[in-house]
């Protein structure tokens, strides 16, 4: 039974008969994974706070081959989110954040830069202003999981978009689109979330300016990324109404 | 057969296995027996109903405790779950009403505020009986954020939050406790 001992966020966890936990957890150096910590419902002494939502944590855990289910050993804490969270804003934010990687990530596959951005968000969340994360977040997940569409070109036409110039998009459309080729009903996205997108992926979430950021900010791009988000796994996120309702 | 383990499989905490050997017992039982287990639940589904002051689970409505005149009107003590109120009771500290949410705010349940018993909790507290309204939710992620969205909707009411207390079990050894858990005992302290 070979034994893992890696850093890792946790996602979420369930209860599981008694006195036990399933945990899902993103670790580092294994992936998403799902667990049982035993007895972990009914004494403290072993997981604590640990295993609350997005911890980050020390993970210590057994594999089997034939198992799904790995089992934890120890989850030391290495920064707790514990408090950040008991604002329902920030709260909401995490939740999102903890869903996406829960379903976009797939099992037991290494991926540092995501893990590294879930860390980074985290963290940006907990200094202020949830919107500029959050946008980050969406626009990275989105190129990390390959399947951002092309931000300059027409989907359609496969002409050139200018810089500044606005673009159209629907949930069935492969891309953006020009304003010739655009179809009824389709969402529109700013000249100005397209530039800001730009930036997001030319600099690092430090070196993009905080002020005057608010829900209205980047909400065209939001949109589509997390539109672009849910038609990937083909299926809606039950966090993102919240998300939109804050 | 099938179709009673089918019916049992839904419940919580019973899987394949147990649904199984449930089934068979039942079979192997006394007829008498069976209508007792099967009247009992039809009874909770007949007569139990939520009260309407406090929603916890009751045969009588207003519940036993809500029609207590001997209580503490001035405290109002506010729970997740109907299964809150007894290890509160149990202490025998606290003599004040309660008030049942019937769930935390949980994002990745899709627990909003509007999914929780809120709009009568605020019209008691604006009754102006209530000086003190304790918020006794879980100790959890969810736990937290409801009582901190709970504080910032009832303290422009005019009554006075409390969360109860958080820190070290009775009994543990403070070498086996987190850092959240100390860190939350530490502000927590008091005089002695």
């Amino acid at each position: 039974m070979p034994v893992r001992e890696t850093e890792a966020i946790i996602l979420r966890t369930y209860p599981l008969s008694e006195a036990d936990k399933i945990v899902s957890f993103f670790s580092r150096g294994g992936g998403r994974t799902r667990g049982v910590a035993h007895n972990a419902r009914r004494s403290v002494k072993r997981f604590g706070a640990s295993l609350e939502r997005l911890s980050h944590v020390r993970v210590r855990y057994f594999e089997q081959e034939s198992r799904e289910l790995v089992r934890l050993e120890s989850c030391e804490l290495v920064q707790s989110f514990f408090e950040l969270q008991s604002d329902y804003a920030a709260g909401v934010a995490f939740s999102y954040i903890a869903e996406v990687c829960e379903l976009l990530l797939p099992e037991r596959e290494v991926n540092d830069p995501f893990f590294r951005l879930v860390l980074l968000v985290m963290n940006e969340i907990g200094h202020g202003d949830i919107w500029r994360p959050l946008t980050y977040f969406d626009l990275w997940a989105v190129t990390l999981a390959g399947f951002l569409p092309p931000l300059d070109t027409c989907s359609r036409c496969q002409g050139s978009l200018d810089p500044g110039e606005a673009a159209w998009f629907r949930l069935e459309s492969q891309g953006l689109q020009c304003k010739t080729c655009r179809s009824d009903g389709s969402w529109s996205l700013s000249g100005d979330s397209r530039s800001l997108a730009h930036g997001m992926m030319e600099r690092s979430l430090a070196a993009i300016p905080d002020e005057g950021w608010g829900k209205s900010r980047a909400e065209d791009l939001r949109r589509l990324l997390e539109q672009q988000v849910e038609k990937h796994l083909e299926r809606k996120l039950i966090t993102r109404p919240l998300v939109e309702g804050l | 057969m099938s179709r009673l383990i089918e019916a049992l499989r839904r419940l919580p905490g019973i899987g394949p296995k147990s649904a199984q050997r449930i089934g068979f017992h039942i079979l192997k039982t006394g007829r008498g027996e069976v209508e007792e287990i099967a009247a009992a639940i039809l009874d909770l589904k007949d007569k139990i109903r939520l009260c309407d002051v406090c929603n916890n689970v009751t045969e009588s409505n207003p519940c036993f405790i809500c029609s207590d005149p001997a209580r503490n009107a001035k405290q109002l003590c506010i729970v997740e779950e109907p299964g809150n109120i007894l290890p509160i009771e149990r202490t025998g500290q606290y003599r004040g009403y309660y008030h049942v949410l019937h769930g935390a705010l949980s994002p990745l349940q899709g627990i909003g505020p509007e999914q929780l018993r809120i709009a009568n909790l605020t019209e008691r507290v604006n009754g102006g009986t209530v000086e003190e309204v304790i918020v006794a939710t879980n100790p959890t992620v969810d736990g937290e954020a409801t009582a901190t969205y709970l504080s910032k909707l009832l303290k422009p009411l005019g009554v006075n939050v409390t969360r109860i207390a958080m820190g070290v079990p009775v009994g543990s050894d403070l070498e086996y406790v987190d850092e959240v858990t100390i860190a939350r005992a530490m502000e927590g302290r008091k005089a002695i």
